[in-house]
């Protein structure tokens, strides 16, 4: 072989064995942005949810002892106050969905808990009367009762507990 | 299951209407050093049971020397000599239950009743 080839040859070689190299640099700063961007994502998740946390929960909080304190006043005359109650059971609703964007993922138990006894209220009729007769087939309704209420209430004054706590550790967290 | 909030909210729907009656009382009440009473004590007996109610301060710590008073409702059973014997765990209903005590036994509603009627 010519010495001019075999040194074509090598400089092919050690362009193949760079580009080698260069390819896996490549390939591993990829994959590290990659991870760089879903870390960067849940930190933003996170901060907004702070701010959430900081600039809305005091109105929720102050929105949810009212419904609190309203429905278990309503609740001595059940009978007379059912409307009134169906009223401040569906007012919870855009109260809970602005809070969700406050409350972290281990959070939400109770949350959930709420969240499901208040969406009844769309299918919750004063008597068993007022049910049409399709709904009645299928069992797809929810009436207005003692129990009804009394579940709301707990789950509803449970939740205002753990917000509480919830929010004495932020308190905590904010003086370290 | 049974459980503390479905008894408050019992109790505090025959507090409203009238079935239960609360007592404000005197009796002394020890309270851990880092905790003071910020209301009148109430009491109310139920089949031979004496429950106490009352609001206090307590220091939420926040560092090791930096604290906030935070203030909670407490309900507990006691005895005969008003010593606890059980206290029941805190939930936001206690607060329900002590505004409409509070407001019961402080004759608000017979003298609002009585002073718009004339």
């Amino acid at each position: 072989m010519k010495p001019e080839v075999s040194i074509l040859v090598e400089i092919k070689s050690f362009c193949d064995n760079i580009s080698g190299v260069l390819e896996a640099v490549g390939f591993i700063l990829g994959f590290l942005t990659f991870i760089g961007v879903v870390l960067n994502k849940k930190e933003i998740k996170k901060l907004n949810k702070k701010n959430f946390f900081i600039n809305r929960m005091p109105e929720n909080l102050k929105d949810l002892k009212s419904a609190s304190s309203k429905i278990v006043s309503l609740s001595s005359n059940i009978e007379e106050n059912k409307d009134k109650i169906l009223v401040e059971i569906s007012i919870l609703s855009p109260i809970l969905k602005s809070l969700k964007k406050s409350l972290q993922k281990e959070d939400l138990e109770h949350f959930i808990l709420l969240n499901n006894e208040i969406r009844k209220h769309k299918f919750t009729y004063l008597s068993i009367d007022n049910v049409v007769w399709f709904r009645r087939v299928v069992g797809y309704y929810n009436l207005l009762d003692d129990n009804y209420v009394r579940n709301v209430y707990r789950y509803l004054t449970i939740l205002i507990t753990d917000i509480e706590n919830i929010n004495k550790d932020f308190k905590k967290d904010l003086g370290r | 299951m049974i459980n503390n909030t479905d008894f408050v909210f019992k109790l505090i729907r025959e507090t409203k209407n009238d079935i239960l009656t609360w007592e404000i009382v005197k009796h002394a009440l020890e309270l851990p050093h880092d905790e003071k009473l910020t209301s009148k004590i109430y009491t109310l007996e139920i089949k031979d049971k004496k429950f106490r109610l009352y609001e206090y301060q307590y220091k939420h710590y926040v560092d090791v020397d930096e604290w906030l008073w935070n203030q909670r409702k407490r309900l507990e059973l006691i005895d005969g000599d008003n010593e606890r014997l059980y206290e029941f765990e805190y939930d936001y209903s206690f607060n329900d239950l002590f505004d409409i005590v509070t407001k019961k036994t402080s004759g608000i509603d017979d003298f609002l009743h009585d002073f718009l009627s004339n």
